[in-house]
This record gives C-alpha cells, structure tokens and sequence, in this order.
C-alpha cells in the first residue's frame, strides 16, 4: 500500500467513525433533547462529506448514514438510506456543478435534505394512514426537527470539513 | 454532468441503490430486519449501550441545577416535614418509594410465575420517532421475539417490533399503530387502547369503543383482556377523561399510562406466558 492509499484509508475511516459516533449521541436519550425534538447529526456530516469529496463518496456516505437512521427508526427499513444516497450524490454534483462548498450552502442542503426526507415520512408513514390530528406530527416534531438539525449541523460541518482539510494536506504531498 | 451518469462511479450507486431497495422490499415482505440492520446494529449497540449509561448518570448530575426551582420547593416541602415528623429520616419516604418499586418488580415474577422475563435497558431513542418509540439491549441471542410484550415495574409499555442479535425496537403504547385488547377494571367494560396523535403529545393514550352506556369515569383502572400477543391483567394504566366518539357511537377513555412511557429507563419483556401457549397450542 502506497503513501496515498494509506492516508485515504485513514480519511474514510475516520469520516465512518465520525458519523457512527454522532449516530450514537444523536439517538443516546435525553441528549440534546429540547421539547421532545433531537436533532439528525449523522445526515449533515453526510452532506458535508459529499460537498467536499464529491458525488461517488457523498452518496455511498449519504447511504451509510440512513442505514443508520432506519436502524433506529420504527418505521420501514431502506426509506432513509435511498433518500440520503440520492441526497449525498445530489449534493455532491450540486458542489460540483453550481454551488460553493461554503457553510451557508451546506446548511440549505442539509434542510433540503431533510426536508425531503422528513416529508416523505409523513406521507408515507402517517398522512397516508389518516391518524386523526396527524398534522400535529408534521408541525410539532417533523418541521422543528429540521429547523434543529439544520441549526447544530455547522458544528458537523466543522468536524467533517477539519478531517478532510488535514487529509488534503497530506494527500498534496 | 452527462459523463457522471455514463461513469462506472453512477453504476456503483446505482448497484447500492437497487440494493437497498431490495433491503426495503424484503423488510416490507417478511417484517424482519435485514442483514445490513443486523450488523450496522451489532456494532452500533453497545456503543449507545455505553452512551446512554454516561447520558443518564450525567443528566442525573445535572438535573439538579436544572431543576433547581423544584428542588427548592421539595426541600422547602421535605423541612416542613422534618418540622412536622422530628423523629422520622428526612429521606424514609424516598427508601420507601425506591423499595415499592424494586418490589413490584420481584412481585411481577411473583405474582405471574409463568411469565419468561428478560430485563433490559433502553439504550437508544431515535430522533424520527414520534410516539416514543426506542430501542433497548436485548435481542435474538437473549430469546427475545417481535410482538414480545414490554413492561415496565408500573406497567405495560408496549411490544417489540424488531428484533436485531442484541437489540430490539420497541413500538409504546402511544404508537396509533397499536391496538391492545384491555378493560376497565371497575365496569368490566370491553375496549381497545391505542394510541393517538394528539393525546401522544402529553404522553397519554386512549382505550376506545366503549359502550355509549359505559359508566368507566376518572380514576378508573384499565388492565390488558390478555391473548395471543399481550398476557392478561397487565395494567395499563388509569382513565383521566371519558369522551363521545365523532359520530357519538360510542365512548372513549383518555389513559395515562401507568409507566413513564417519555422516559422509562428500565424494562422487562415478557418471552413468554401461559396464555401465549394456550392460544398457540402448544
């Protein structure tokens, strides 16, 4: 194994730990807790890896991140793995093709994500049921957790954008 | 663009994507968690497991200067207590507390000695979940099942619904998906505990199709029918508020759950029971 291989083994490594370790403080109880609502972390280090390291890896990452998701989530297994593939890859051709990979634009994407998903989820795991007050679910947990996520998500930004720019610096050697 | 959808990289994602669909398809078909579950789980639990550990002894530190307010008022409370009780310990009504609730839960064996029980700790609550829906310890390798039943010391939680090697998704009592055959204690009035979207809001649930004459009131009890999926006598907790149904047909209760559902910590899941065995046949 070449010096390169070796120091992008390390960076993946790290990026997958990294997402692992905020899926656990994401779901460990109470944390982070503000009137019932907790904020996704492992997403947002999904996106921030797909806007620096591109379409292939923000997708594969985007994938990982919602396996995690469903992992914890009551509802059907795959739902949030297909929509932060897609999302991790669209991020990354948007980086690529239109936008700066800047904090500001991170956060948009984020909440589009998110947005996405957690639309999606409403549809088809309650509206589609027709639960009595349903939009309650919507209102109360779906749209406060986006606003959420997407408030802490600079500090994944951070994390994720500090492994890729010491790694860039040795990769450049 | 267009060389990216021409790319061996877009073939990739495109092999993951059918993948997960196929993941998704089968976890519809067959109700179980799918082998990258399994594993993504097995690696992820006793991290949460040790999370969650840290979580609840720090927030217990914390909770201290949080709840400052309600300290103050209970100490306030507990030295009018002293004043009044000068020869009793000041803290003989929390050992008291502690040891009903260590002794309901010996009393649970006690009481249904054909009940299989497997403690386990909630390590894991989802940011997705809307009805408090969490994740606990135990799985497959501890002979837990879907549809196993959850209580906690005080009462029924709810049931597993997936079941990983070593841990397990727990769908609550206030999950509208749920449908728990139970009774008022008091009336012996048949009905249905489920949950609801609004009431989940304040932690409560509620037992419907009531009988229009039904004279279920406040302060009732209601306890599980029992059968095939959830043992009988199980409490689930007491009525607040009885209402008309839309349509007025019939009447439903508003429950509050006799355990903690929003923050229950400890659970037991029942493996097994006699009645299990009798609707089953075996």
């Amino acid at each position: 194994m070449n010096e390169q291989k070796k120091w992008l083994t390390i960076k993946y490594s790290l990026n997958t730990i990294l997402i692992i370790l905020l899926y656990v403080l994401q779901t460990t109880p109470g944390f982070l807790l503000i009137f019932d609502v907790k904020p996704n972390l492992a997403v947002p280090t999904a996106i921030c890896i797909a806007m620096r390291e591109g379409e292939f890896v923000g997708g594969l990452y985007g994938a990982f991140a919602g396996v995690l998701c469903d992992l914890g989530s009551p509802n059907l297994f795959g739902l949030n793995a297909i929509i932060f593939l897609i999302a991790g890859t669209a991020a990354g051709l948007l980086v690529i093709y239109m936008l700066r990979p800047g904090v500001i634009n991170f956060v948009f994407l984020t909440a589009g994500a998110l947005l996405t998903c957690s639309l999606l989820d409403y549809l088809f795991h309650y509206a589609m049921w027709e639960y009595e007050n349903v939009w309650m679910v919507l209102v109360y947990h779906l749209l406060p957790g986006v606003l959420y996520s997407a408030a802490v998500s600079p500090l994944c930004y951070f994390a994720a954008n500090s492994i890729y720019k010491y790694f860039a610096v040795k990769l450049q050697r | 663009m267009g060389d990216f959808f021409k790319s061996i990289r877009f073939k990739i994602l495109l092999a993951v994507l059918i993948l997960l669909l196929f993941f998704m398809l089968r976890a519809a078909w067959t109700g179980g968690a799918p082998i990258i579950s399994q594993t993504t789980g097995a690696i992820v639990t006793p991290l949460q497991k040790l999370s969650s550990s840290i979580s609840y002894t720090v927030t217990g530190y914390f909770e201290r200067f949080f709840h400052a307010d309600d300290i103050a008022k209970e100490n306030e409370q507990l030295q009018e207590q002293i004043r009044e009780l000068q020869n009793q310990l000041v803290d003989y009504e929390q050992y008291k507390q502690e040891n009903e609730n260590l002794r309901e839960f010996l009393g649970i064996k006690e009481e249904n000695p054909d009940f299989e029980l497997e403690p386990a700790s909630v390590v894991a609550r989802d940011p997705n979940d809307r009805f408090y829906s969490f994740t606990i310890d135990k799985g497959s390798l501890d002979g837990i099942s879907p549809y196993d039943t959850v209580i906690s010391a005080d009462g029924l939680v709810g049931r597993v619904k997936e079941v990983g090697l070593n841990w397990s998704k727990v769908l609550t009592l206030l999950d509208p998906s749920m449908d728990i055959g139970a009774y008022v204690s008091r009336t012996r009035d048949i009905g249905v505990v489920t949950g609801d979207v609004a009431l989940a809001q304040e932690g409560m649930c509620k037992l419907t199709y009531l009988p229009r004459e039904s004279g279920a009131a406040r302060g009732d009890l209601v306890v599980t029918t029992g059968g095939l999926f959830y043992p009988g006598g199980l409490i689930v907790g007491s009525i607040s508020e009885v209402r008309t149904e839309k349509g007025e047909i019939s009447l439903y209760a508003v429950v509050t759950p006799a355990a903690d559902i929003r923050s229950v910590k400890q659970v037991m899941v029942i493996k097994s029971y006699l009645e299990q065995g009798v609707a089953t046949g075996e």
